[in-house]
């Protein structure tokens, strides 16, 4: 095991000499290394959620370098922020991109997106609708008429909320949802500006220990419960001239997406660095879900929501959207 | 210059023809420029630059295309132009008011102003994006906040220019003022405010744009629920270009409507001023 790691490590160091050589001859595909373009650089943009944390494992545990992949990490704030590097080519994978954003960005022609890894899956307390402890909204119904908060509006919150309203005989169009960012949503509801807040964590376990909040929805619970919500994406323009970079990027995803599946140390012992949530945190807080495979029934839900919630002009083929590699 | 070289030199005109070249002068630039920009982004075909043709199509499907009864406005646009003209239009009343009326104190007494300006320099070189969090510990979510961060810098444009304009009025005409023993109202209203008044509006004109900008970016802020600034991100998030291109083109059209409406106020204020001053004279 360690003589094929040095035998990796040797591989890539040469793969990298060979393309920064090649680099200072100007434009050319290197194909050392594992045989992968561009020498296995790959640049990847990551948001810092608890969705991505599959990226630092896998860099971490060294799973990138053993596909011989060079990965290189930029943080975003706002997945579709990086939309326009990733179109550019400045940027080859958004890690922890939300479906709804990108789906869309497809549907309108702003991209050819290409779904390369599922990330996360809503899982239940993930992402919780929630009150102050006093507030008179007791149950789901009395949300009707009422603000409820949400980071940005007409996207997954709001898409997943409406379902689960919908199924409890509450009626969606009644809610007024209002735009704050999630690190507002706390301070805004103490000071009574909005009725309600649709939390994610870490900010969920805060309001709820420090603040008291009380929650009135389950965000994870049927008929959303384990959709997906975001993944690793790319374009077509970048899988179909990089297959195999784009293959190795999905193999090394798959081994660290089940490491997160399987054992949440793995996962706690990421997050303080690139999510900035304290490691005395990171242990009680509610996790996604960790798809280890890439399921396109499960994807056609996300599609089927938003088509059904008029977010789509056409209803895109998931099987054509999903990489796959060719062997 | 095509109407130098094929028109007599000397020979004036017709009327038309004058009206027409003015139109032209005016327009040419726009139409070419318009031009361009549509034969450029057909040429490029990219979802992040649709045509201008596209854009006035959005515009028109969105925004106007409503019955007569609605006067052709949609609930589109009612639901989002409207709430923005009304915030914009509260906060630049707001920020008239407070300038106008600070400056002038400001501008008459030189100790004061000499007192406070560093402080005015000071706040009006805050970008309102870096105290938003200090708003949204002072204030409630929604339009107090909005509002609030529009005049946070809409306001200094008029007030530092209206102090300049009442601090450097002629000494000849404050030293005449004296000898006709005008009251002191009657020095405000006749000489200061008169003389003050091309440096008010130079001030309005930069408070109205500020206040056009801010507006977009106070409909950013948390609580938002709608206005052009919402509409504008909404759809940034939803990768609806067109209408974010939309919005754009309509910021620019009220920018340049609300200029051209504060100008012939001011051709208006102004006028009366000139021709006071020619009458002393």
């Amino acid at each position: 095991m360690r003589s094929l790691r040095r035998l990796t490590a040797t591989v890539v160091g040469i793969a990298l000499a060979g393309s920064s050589l090649a680099a200072c001859g100007g434009d050319d595909k290197s194909d050392k290394g594992k045989g992968l373009e561009h020498g296995g650089k790959i640049t990847v943009a990551a948001l810092p959620l608890v969705d991505g944390a599959a990226l630092y494992i896998a860099q971490n545990k060294k799973l990138f370098e053993a596909e011989g992949l060079k990965v290189s990490i930029k943080p975003v704030q706002q997945s579709i922020q990086a939309l326009p590097a990733l179109k550019a080519g400045q940027v080859d994978v958004i890690a922890g991109a939300n479906y709804v954003s990108f789906l869309q960005a497809n549907d309108q022609g702003a991209l050819h997106l290409k779904i390369l890894n599922e990330g996360a899956t809503l899982t239940s307390n993930m992402m919780n609708v929630v009150v102050k402890a006093n507030s008179p909204i007791k149950e789901p119904k009395d949300l009707e008429g009422k603000t409820v908060a949400v980071n940005i509006p007409n996207n997954i919150q709001s898409l997943t909320l409406d379902a689960i309203l919908r199924a409890k005989n509450v009626d969606p169009t009644k809610i007024k949802y209002v735009k704050v960012p999630f690190p507002q949503m706390g301070q805004s509801l103490d000071k009574g500006d909005i009725d309600s807040a649709h939390m994610v964590e870490p900010f969920l376990s805060d309001a709820q220990k420090k603040s008291g909040d009380r929650v009135v929805v389950d965000g994870g619970s049927e008929p959303v419960k384990d959709m997906p919500i975001s993944g690793y994406v790319s374009t077509q323009e970048f899988t179909s001239k990089n297959p195999k970079l784009a293959a190795a990027f999905q193999r090394a995803i798959l081994k660290a997406q089940a490491i997160a599946a399987g054992d949440r140390k793995q996962v706690e012992q990421v997050l303080p660095g690139y999510a900035h949530i304290p490691a005395q945190v990171a242990p009680v807080i509610t996790l996604p879900g960790y798809p280890t495979s890439n399921n396109d029934t499960r994807l056609q839900r996300v599609v089927d929501l938003m088509n059904a919630a008029k977010l789509l002009k056409s209803k895109p083929d998931i099987k054509s959207l999903l990489f796959t590699p060719q062997s | 210059m095509s109407a130098v070289a094929t028109g007599r030199p000397g020979r004036p005109r017709g009327l038309a023809w004058r009206a027409l070249r003015s139109v032209l002068d005016r327009w040419l630039v726009f139409v070419l420029a318009a031009g361009a920009w549509e034969w450029g982004t057909r040429a490029m075909h990219d979802a992040f630059f649709p045509p201008p043709s596209k854009i006035v199509q959005r515009m028109y499907h969105m925004w106007f295309s409503a019955g007569a009864d609605r006067a052709f406005l949609t609930k589109e646009a009612t639901g989002n132009i409207l709430p923005s003209l009304g915030r914009m239009a509260v906060a630049f009343a707001l920020s008239a008011l407070v300038g106008v009326l600070l400056g002038m104190l400001l501008g008459r007494s030189e100790r004061v102003y000499a007192y406070v300006d560093p402080v005015f320099q000071f706040a009006r070189a805050i970008p309102p994006p870096a105290i938003v969090p200090l708003f949204m510990v002072l204030m409630h979510l929604g339009s107090t906040m909005q509002v609030t961060s529009i005049v946070f810098s809409a306001v200094w444009p008029v007030l530092i220019n209206t102090a300049d304009g009442a601090r450097t009025v002629d000494p000849l005409q404050v030293e005449s003022a004296r000898v006709f023993r005008l009251s002191p109202l009657a020095r405000l209203r006749k000489l200061i405010v008169p003389s003050a008044l091309p440096k008010i509006f130079a001030g309005l004109r930069l408070s109205l744009s500020l206040s056009l900008i801010l507006m977009v970016f106070s409909e950013l802020l948390p609580g938002t629920r709608d206005g052009l600034g919402f509409e504008l991100s909404d759809a940034q998030s939803r990768s609806d270009l067109p209408t974010v291109w939309a919005v754009v083109v309509l910021l620019g059209v009220l920018g340049y409507v609300l200029n051209a409406v504060l100008t012939a106020v001011e051709r208006r204020a102004l006028a009366w001023h000139l021709a006071a001053r020619r009458v002393e004279i």
